[in-house]
């Protein structure tokens, strides 16, 4: 990195911390702390839920997803503009009818304090772990960047979004978001730019786009399931390769994506505190509502525009050349002198790849009618995609550290280091500079609401109903204060600790997943179960939790449709219940 | 519908009220402290109804949108 790329990422780093940390005069009672005074506009919440959910994970990972798999990930997304409407409808006039500080004081209200302390810590549980990811993913793409260990990049990153979060509360979170959302979406124009600028001269934006579908790269809508077997394998079948897979195994294609995404989202911004919060700090449910629909329209369009940057970056590499090895560790590991001959040969066989990949992309672009016009061509083409493809899992697998219980070694995969490669090697000065600020601030904007949001529960609905409930609210300002450091160096602990391996964004919702069902499906008991009790809604909960469970453990079932089953146990476990509550009523 | 919900959920709210009154079980054990319920409520206003359904149309065609452009360009990778 330059000094001038040095200057742009650190006077924006700096400019961060000080506007969120000039918001605490607004942090001076609870409401301040934890609900912005409820004086936040639509916009600025609208654009502090993008940029939560927009992680760095979303610039790293998504990328990666669409440099290795196309678009197909766009789908899980396809839920979410339902989803919000019937947030809009449903959940929002709930929330803002009374002047909440967590969703989860609702669940008292309706059930009793037993599911509200469940559902908080359910929510605690899933954020801290999903957190330490949030933190762990920029802290890789830096230390590859800028030289850092890993250890030192969570270290500030933790360190400077905990240190803004702690003094100014929710509306330094809210007001940073929108800073950092608009350096976000700057960086993705730009990088958008340098992409198309180096690829169009060699070739029209018709045959990019023809060359990319005939890799299978824009497959942003899949609408036949591969897999028509509707009854799942079990997960030992599944994992000793016995019988054939089931639709439900497929991770991503338009019907997980409708509904599994739609559950997943109708939690993720309903009843997960880190997204609700900015709806119980809107001015009116008016506002709250708007803050939401600005993510309905522009989550699924900025979601398909990274992916779109991933398979421009795929293009770039098919053009000009790609590297072998994306991760700096992988380059590394293959100096070694036990590995090195066997890299040598593999060297020697993906760049007679590449060239056949080149000449095969030639052909294939110089068709006048298009890919599909040639069989043959099209054939040719796609089976030296395949080539290079499996000599770079061959490369991974050989200088990777990972290894199964057997010592056998397994694909190590770097979907999270392709963007990272790209932009060091590509990006001109200041733009490079940008563009690492524009992942820090994806990072931050999505830790410090999980910080505040983590502590605003912590201290709502456990300590000042469990253990100090009379006290002042200067002490439990002072407590959020504290406990907003606290989950700050614990979710750093973890990041720490975290072994990032696969696909970052994936762990994330996989994460979420396991326990997003339960915590939505105590809010649409509560809704739509009118004789569910303090009963129906704890043990509705724990039966939800349960089977996700016990389907995790027995079948063979992708983690979009968890968020379903989850909700579906809930309503099962606790509808029954509130049958036999009512009896005894 | 959005009516019958809202109605349904403070008819449910009494009941557990009443519960807790009645000093029930479960219910009176794990009585409600929340904090929600000494904070004033701000007013309720809405007039979105048509952003509503332009959300789910332009969802909608944004679906379909991307179909035709899987179906006209995308060519899966043999397997």
């Amino acid at each position: 990195m330059r000094t001038v790329d040095w200057v742009v990422f650190v006077l924006f780093l700096a400019y961060v911390v000080w506007d969120g940390m000039r918001r605490h005069k607004g942090a001076q009672s609870l409401e301040g702390y934890f609900a912005g005074s409820r004086a936040i506009p639509w916009w600025a919440a609208g654009l502090s839920i993008m940029a939560t959910q927009a992680s760095a994970i979303t610039i790293i990972g998504t990328t990666g997803q669409g440099h290795e798999h196309g678009m197909d990930f766009v789908q899980t997304y396809f839920g979410l503009p339902f989803a919000m409407v019937l947030l809009c409808l449903f959940l929002v006039p709930l929330y803002r009818s009374r002047a909440l500080l967590t969703p989860y004081e609702y669940l008292e209200e309706r059930f009793g304090a037993a599911t509200r302390a469940l559902a908080t810590v359910i929510f605690l549980g899933s954020r801290c772990l999903a957190l330490g990811v949030v933190i762990y993913a920029p802290a890789v793409a830096l230390s590859a960047m800028i030289g850092f260990e890993t250890w030192q990049s969570v270290l500030v990153i933790g360190a400077l979004t905990t240190l803004y979060t702690v003094v100014g509360g929710v509306a330094a979170v809210i007001w940073t978001d929108v800073k950092q959302m608009t350096v976000i979406l700057l960086g993705l124009f730009v990088i958008v730019f340098v992409l198309l600028r180096d690829l169009l001269p060699t070739h029209g934006f018709g045959e990019l786009i023809d060359l990319a579908g005939a890799a299978g790269k824009l497959n942003a809508l899949e609408a036949t399931p591969e897999h028509a077997a509707l009854w799942p394998r079990t997960a030992a079948d599944a994992g000793a390769g016995i019988g054939e897979p089931s639709f439900w195994e497929e991770k991503y294609n338009v019907w997980s994506g409708l509904f599994g995404g739609l559950f997943l989202h109708l939690s993720y911004f309903g009843c997960d505190h880190s997204q609700a919060q900015r709806l119980l700090a809107s001015k009116d449910v008016r506002q709250s509502r708007m803050s939401l629909l600005l993510s309905a329209f522009a989550k699924i369009p900025m979601q398909l525009v990274v992916l779109f940057i991933g398979v421009l970056m795929w293009l770039f590499y098919t053009v000009h050349g790609q590297p072998l090895l994306y991760k700096t560790a992988h380059v590394e590991a293959a100096k070694s002198p036990a590995v090195a001959a066997q890299v040598a040969e593999l060297e020697l066989r993906f760049d007679a790849a590449l060239k056949n990949r080149t000449a095969q992309m030639q052909r294939l672009a110089a068709l006048p009618e298009g890919p599909r016009s040639d069989a043959q061509a099209l054939a040719h083409y796609q089976a030296a995609v395949l080539e290079v493809k499996a000599i770079r899992k061959q490369a991974r697998t050989l200088v990777g550290s990972r290894r199964d219980a057997s010592g056998r070694a397994l694909d190590d995969d770097d979907t999270n280091d392709i963007f990272c490669r790209f932009v060091l090697d590509q990006m001109p000065p200041i733009v490079l500079g940008l563009i690492i600020a524009a992942i820090f601030a994806a990072a931050m904007s999505s830790i410090d609401s999980v910080l505040n949001a983590l502590s605003g529960a912590t201290v709502v609905d456990l300590y000042r109903r469990w253990v100090r409930p009379r006290c002042s609210e200067a002490h439990a300002l002072l407590v959020g204060r504290v406990l907003t450091f606290v989950w700050g160096a614990v979710a750093t602990a973890m990041a720490l600790f975290f072994a990032g391996g696969g696909s970052v964004i994936e762990q994330v919702n996989k994460f979420g997943s396991y326990f997003y069902g339960s915590l939505l499906g105590v809010f649409v008991l509560a809704l739509c179960v009118r004789r569910a009790g303090p009963w129906a809604g704890a043990l509705g909960i724990l039966g939800g939790m349960a089977s996700v469970l016990a389907v995790h453990w027995t079948l063979k079932v992708e983690f979009l449709w968890y968020n379903v089953i989850g909700c579906l146990g809930v309503l099962l476990v606790g509808g029954v219940v509130a049958t036999f509550e009512r009896r005894r009523g | 519908m959005a009516h019958r919900v809202r109605r349904r959920v403070l008819d449910g709210e009494i009941d557990a009220a009443l519960d807790r009154a009645r000093g029930s079980g479960f219910a009176c054990a794990m009585a409600t402290g929340s904090d929600s319920e000494r904070r004033p409520a701000p007013p309720m206003a809405d007039d979105l109804g048509r952003t509503y359904w332009l959300v789910i149309a332009s969802a909608t065609a944004l679906l379909l949108l991307l179909w035709w452009f899987t179906e006209r360009f995308n060519i899966p990778l043999p397997r």
